[in-house]
Formats: C-alpha cells, structure tokens, sequence
C-alpha cells in the first residue's frame, strides 16, 4: 500500500485544528463587519471561512462555493422611534424576505454596522445608497424608513439595488404599531407587495460527478481528495477545474473541465493500465507518478520470466517437433542412398568366391 | 533480445539444413600413375588394365563408357578385363608434374562391391603409347578389393624407350 494512503488521514488530523482556528477567525470576522446573519448564518460563515483559507491553501470544492450574495436588510429608525419596533420590524422583514428570497440569503446590518447604518441614512441620491450596498455586496438592499407618528411609527419599505440604488419597487408606506406587539403583522402587508420585484434565486449549486470504471480509484478535485471511487456528485463553484484520478497498477489521468453556474456536469475517467497508452491522453505513463511505473514483476517484455520461459518452452516445441518428424519420416521407406563417389566406377567382379 | 533472435535463426536454419542439405560425395580410391623420365605431351595414349586374378574371376561385362568428354574410355575384354583407355593430351594436361620429366596422373575410380565380399585385389597394368609403340610401362597390385574409399596405390611408369619420351 502506499505511503500516501497513511498521509492522507494523519494530514487530516494534522488540518482539524486549523480548520477548527478557521472557523474562529470567520465567527470574528463576522462579529468585526456586525452582520447578523439570520436564517441563512450558517452559509455565511462559510462564505467567510472559505475566503479565510483561500488565503492559506487551496480551497475545499464544497467549502469554496461561495454563498450568493445576500439581500441586506437595513433599518433607518427616525427620531423617538422605539428601538424595541426597530428590532422587532428588523427581524420581521428579515424572516418575511427569506420566505420570498428562493434561497437568497437575508441580513439584517445591526448595530454593529452602524457606520453603514448612518452612511446609508446621510444619502441623498440614489447611486450613494447603491454605492453603500455594493460595498457591502449586497444583491439588493431592503430598506426600511421608520418615523414617529401620531397614532404610531410610519413604515416606509424601498427594496434598491447596489451600485445604482435604483428602486426594484416604488416605496411602500404603511403605519405600524407603538410596541413590538403586531409589527411582524404590519409589516407583512407592506413586504409582501415585494414579491414580485425580489432579486431572482440563486442558481442551484452546480455539481460534478466523477465515474471511474476501477473501483478504489482515489479522486481529487483541484487538489484536494473527495474519496476514493465511486464518489458521490460533489458541489462545485463554477469555473475551471482539474480532477486527477489515481490507481495503483494505472495510468494516471487528468482531467480538465469547466462547469457552468448550476450545472450537473458529469465526468468519465476510464483508467488504462500501466504500460498501456492512455486511450484518452495518448499519453505513455507518467514517469513521475509512483503508482504508474510497473509494479514488481512487470517492466518491459523482455524482462519478464514468462516471456523466457515462453521461448524457451516454443523453441523446445519446435525443435522436438523437427525431430520427431526426421524420425518419423526416416521410418518410412528406404533409407536415403548415399551420393557416388568421384571417380570413375568400376564393374563388380564375378566369379572366383 | 536481437542475440536471442540470431540464436534462433540459426538454429532454425542448421536444422533445416541437417534435413534437406545433400552429404558431399566421399572420394573414390586414387590411382596414382607416376610417369618418370618422359613429358606427358608425347603420349598418344594411356591403357590402364585391371586384371582380376585368377582365371576363374572376370569383371562383369558392360557396355562401353566414356567419361572426361570421351577422354577416358571404360571398357571390359572379353577376357574380363577392365580396360581404361585415356587420351595422351588428357593426361598431359591433369598430370601433376613433379619434377621436369616426372608427372603424375590421378585416375580415381570405385567400386559398388559389397565389402563382405572381399576378393584378391586384381592386377594393374599401365602401358603409355606413342606412334602405336609402348614407350612407358608400369605394373602393380591393388592393396586391396574392394576399393577402400579415400585409399590411393601409385603405381610407378618409368619411360622405356627414352628416345621416344621426350618431344
């Protein structure tokens, strides 16, 4: 068995708690930028961790997806305006949204944020909102406007895009309660005249399935192992990849493919065995790859027993065949009469014995 | 690998060469007929007999042969005697001269008898002729009969009449 086969899980256990440092720096990023992250927090923290090790080493094809980018939920509370309200109609738009998102996720910026917050507030164009949200990479930015009123706060919801800040859908205005009590209800009429304006879903996430015809294969995707062969599709982002698939006793092959947003790619590697020309590179084996030279026992023709043995055995064959047929043939009829002599033959003599 | 394919080309071919080549013909029995003290170029002709011994033994009859491009000529009397009758300028022109008036004439010949039947070996006469005269004459007996293959007898012929041994 190969030494690489020992590496693999002590490189695994060696990854675990750099892996485990990773996803503290994500969760302390994340309490750096002050994004609460609502029902979709645990793909956030992935976008966060993957783009922590891109830095490091070579990202995992699962880990490395990066999550869509977010509808950002932003609450812009006016003067006396209960901040119990403004948490309460926070969380409500952030829950009403991702029922409507198709699996966008949706952030809320809290108070952490608050510089974007007052940047947000302090525009007075279009193109400054957008600008705000497209720094904070938001896909759209739903904005809710809260003002103290008579009988309670008015509400007004804008959904802009980044970038330009262009409204998806004319302002909605509509009156919630004083207290925390009846704003997710208020504030439901208003978002749900949203719907149709919502950024359009995330595509799902493309896929790649690798086939091996030899079982046992071990499979990597842009370097980093999914397991050994038959694999189970992996997610991967879309773009180029490289899958390198390895047997003992095989040819290794590389493979190059590029995936689409969405896609379900699938992949055919059909391994040859050493000393074969790849069918599909046209490649001899790879001299570097360990698992691609001869085994023990193989090499070329001529170095082989059996190939001696062979013709050792084929030349026995023939020449016991030869001479079995010069006996044969040497049993029937009369024997050959030898040549004549040179010279001049003489007559017998007769008589006198 | 190429060492290995010579090896077995040949030995392919000297077994096919042990099965249809042919055996060189064995040499026949040498009779040497030393002329001494004449030139070759003066014979006419050379009569070499062989004489079975005894009376009661003859060589098998047969019709005349010629051989050489009728150089050589075998016969058999009625006597049963083998006559061989060889042409002067035939010999003159094969005889090995060993010194300058020494020459010898390898006249090979064999036999088909069969060696269990062993017999006296016969007697050789050697007569050279010259203008219907016998100018050189030698004699002697076969060591043995029958011909032993390979064997050689010499058979001496000085010159007899020296005046007509010489151009």
């Amino acid at each position: 068995m190969s030494a690489r086969w020992f590496l693999v899980p002590l490189l695994l256990l060696l990854a675990a708690p750099a892996a485990a440092q990773d996803v503290g720096a994500s969760a302390q990023v994340e309490a750096e930028v002050g994004v609460e992250v609502g029902g979709a927090e645990a793909e956030a923290g992935v976008e966060a961790e993957a783009t922590t090790e891109a830095e490091a080493e070579p990202p995992s094809p699962r880990a490395s997806r990066p999550a869509p980018p977010p509808i950002m939920v932003v609450v812009l509370p006016g003067r006396r305006v209960p901040e119990a309200v403004s948490a309460a109609a926070s969380a409500s738009l952030v829950t009403q949204l991702e029922a409507m998102s198709g699996g966008r996720p949706v952030l809320a910026v809290g108070a952490q944020a608050q510089a974007l917050i007052d940047a947000i507030a302090a525009c007075e164009e279009d193109a400054c909102v957008g600008a705000q949200l497209g720094e904070a990479g938001a896909q759209a930015g739903a904005l809710l406007r809260l003002e103290r009123s008579r009988r309670g706060v008015t509400a007004t919801l804008e959904l802009r895009d980044p970038v330009s800040g262009a409204l998806r859908h004319e302002p909605i205005e509509g009156e919630l309660p004083r207290g925390e009590e009846g704003v997710a209800e208020a504030l439901a009429s208003l978002s749900v005249q949203l719907e149709g304006s919502m950024p359009s879903p995330p595509p799902p996430p493309a896929t790649l399935l690798v086939t091996v015809n030899v079982d046992g294969a071990a499979v990597e995707l842009d370097g980093q192992a999914i397991g050994e062969s038959p694999v189970a599709a992996v997610e991967v982002p879309e773009g180029d990849h490289t899958v390198i698939v390895r047997a003992e006793g095989y040819n290794i092959e590389r493979r190059s493919t590029r995936i689409r947003p969405g896609e379900r790619a699938r992949l055919d590697v059909t391994l040859t065995e050493v000393g074969a020309v790849s069918q599909l590179t046209g490649e001899a084996p790879d001299p570097d790859n360990p698992w691609a030279q001869p085994a023990e026992g193989e090499g070329e023709l001529t170095d082989q027993w059996w190939f001696w043995t062979a013709i050792g055995g084929g030349a026995a064959l023939v020449i016991g065949a030869v001479i079995i047929i010069a006996v044969v043939a040497s049993d029937q009829g009369p024997p050959p009469m030898p040549p004549d002599p040179t010279g001049i033959m003489l007559p017998p003599i007769m008589g006198g014995f | 690998m190429r060492r290995v394919l010579i090896a077995l080309v040949t030995l392919g071919a000297s077994l096919l060469a042990s099965c249809g080549g042919e055996e060189p013909p064995p040499e026949g029995f040498h009779l040497l007929l030393r002329f001494t003290s004449s030139d070759p170029t003066v014979y006419e002709r050379v009569i070499v007999r062989l004489d079975p011994p005894g009376n009661d033994q003859r060589f098998m009859g047969i019709e005349p042969m010629s051989y050489a491009d009728g150089n050589i000529e075998l016969s058999v009397d009625a006597d049963g005697v083998a006559i061989f009758s060889i042409a002067g300028p035939y010999v003159a022109m094969f005889a090995e001269q060993e010194e300058p008036l020494t020459h010898v004439f390898d006249l090979e010949v064999w036999t088909t008898e069969d060696q269990m039947m062993r017999s006296r070996p016969p007697f050789v006469t050697v007569n050279v002729e010259r203008s219907g005269e016998v100018i050189a004459m030698g004699d002697s007996f076969l060591p043995q009969w029958p011909l032993q293959l390979g064997g050689e007898v010499t058979i001496q012929v000085p010159c007899r009449e020296p005046s007509l041994c010489t151009p």
